[in-house]
């Protein structure tokens, strides 16, 4: 495929979505640089902290990065995943710099979504997740017109739990509940929060909040 | 022995049989689950559509003998024992599956229509905790049922609540159910709850 050609496929999912603060890049082998992914994310100083509860490793070696950048462009080709890169923007601290990644998941015969994000610690704090959900859940309920949207975070990640809190229920959806051994990561089992929402409730929400 | 499940479940009353191609009456099997005149009430809310033909359960028979022979699931042919109201006879299927990194086994059963009523089904319940909790070793037992279940939700809620677990809530667009995607109610024991909560009805496990 030459420049300046795109598949209807790649169409679906936008190249870059655009928030109050942040500017969010498709990952794919023709955007992304997979060395820039590497040196944001390898030889983290927190790394504990950053990937605890999340099923993703810092990448080992840059061949690590570039498996990661070809994976995120064969599940766009395959309408179903989009991965973003997410860069702060304007005066906002480290503008420019890679803040985290985040992917939507799409089931179309579901007609549902799920979210993912990994954000490095110098950059939490600042509400990048709930703007950067909101950019994703307006691709998911306006564009891709789905209906529904589920997410989740493993028990115990508080932050994670609390920065979904926010966001849900600014977007009309609510907390399903605690799912005991939903889970496993690295052969343990572990619970999960859920939280959804239904296009009719985002709907209400955002129609209210224009 | 080298199977991780037992081939035979006896509880006070009710004597479970699991199914594979080898054990299994595939026309008695086929009768009850395809052309019993309750069995689209039966499987309203379950995931699964009566069988059509007598092909339909030797797949299913096939399926769950193969589960049964790797180590992931089990399904049984529930039976009154001697002196129960229809003893001997084919009053329903109970099956589960075991996820081992999550440690968790879940539960699925369903009833002939003359067999409601009785608590066979929190009887079968409690043998699958014992199984699942005594012999290996799980963490959780797991069941999910159609939000709009009536009778099987008060069914689950009653022995889950007796064995000190819980209902998790609502789960929106969960399943497939045929065509359709529903909402289910998920509910889970811990071993840790049935333990505590553990009550003197022993059941007897055979073959394995």
């Amino acid at each position: 495929m030459g420049s300046g050609e795109q598949s209807a496929v790649t169409t679906l999912f936008p190249d870059q979505l655009e928030t109050d603060r942040l500017r969010l890049d498709v990952v794919d082998p023709a955007s992304t640089d997979a060395f820039e992914h590497y040196e944001a994310f390898a030889d983290d100083p927190d790394p504990e902290t950053v990937y605890e509860y999340v099923p993703v490793s810092e990448p080992a070696t840059p061949d690590e990065s570039r498996a990661f950048v070809e994976n995120a462009g064969s599940n766009r080709d395959d309408a179903d995943a989009v991965t973003y890169a997410i860069y702060p923007t304007g005066d906002e601290p480290m503008a420019g710099t890679l803040a985290g990644t985040t992917t939507l998941f799409v089931e179309w015969d579901r007609e549902a979504a799920s979210s993912a994000i990994v954000l490095r610690k110098p950059f939490w704090g600042r509400g990048y997740s709930g703007e950067r959900a909101g950019a994703l859940l307006e691709l998911a309920f306006g564009r891709l017109d789905l209906a529904h949207f589920g997410v989740s975070c493993v028990a115990g990640n508080d932050r994670s739990k609390r920065a979904i809190e926010k966001y849900v229920e600014a977007h009309g959806g609510r907390y399903d509940g605690r799912l005991r051994h939903a889970h496993a990561i690295d052969g343990e089992p572990v619970d999960l929060h859920w939280f959804s929402i239904s296009r009719s409730e985002y709907r209400a929400a955002t129609d209210d909040a224009d | 022995m080298t199977d991780l499940f037992p081939d035979t479940i006896r509880t006070d009353r009710l004597r479970l049989d699991v199914v594979t191609p080898e054990t299994v009456d595939l026309f008695e099997f086929y009768d009850h689950a395809g052309t019993d005149p309750d069995i689209e009430e039966i499987t309203r809310y379950l995931t699964w559509e009566p069988h059509e033909t007598p092909k339909a359960t030797l797949e299913f028979v096939e399926h769950v003998g193969e589960q049964y022979g790797s180590g992931e699931g089990a399904t049984y042919v529930i039976r009154p024992r001697d002196g129960e109201d229809g003893a001997g006879e084919f009053a329903g299927v109970a099956g589960f599956d075991v996820d081992w990194d999550r440690k968790t086994m879940t539960l699925g059963t369903w009833l002939r229509k003359p067999f409601w009523g009785r608590g066979y089904s929190g009887e079968r319940a409690a043998a699958m905790m014992q199984l699942a909790f005594d012999c290996l070793d799980l963490d959780m037992v797991a069941v999910t049922a159609h939000v709009d279940n009536e009778k099987s939700n008060r069914a689950i809620e009653r022995y889950v609540t007796a064995h000190g677990g819980r209902k998790e809530g609502t789960l929106r667009n969960w399943d497939t159910f045929g065509d359709e995607l529903v909402d289910v109610v998920r509910y889970t024991v811990s071993s840790d709850e049935w333990v505590a909560n553990r009550d003197d009805a022993v059941a007897e496990f055979d073959g394995f």
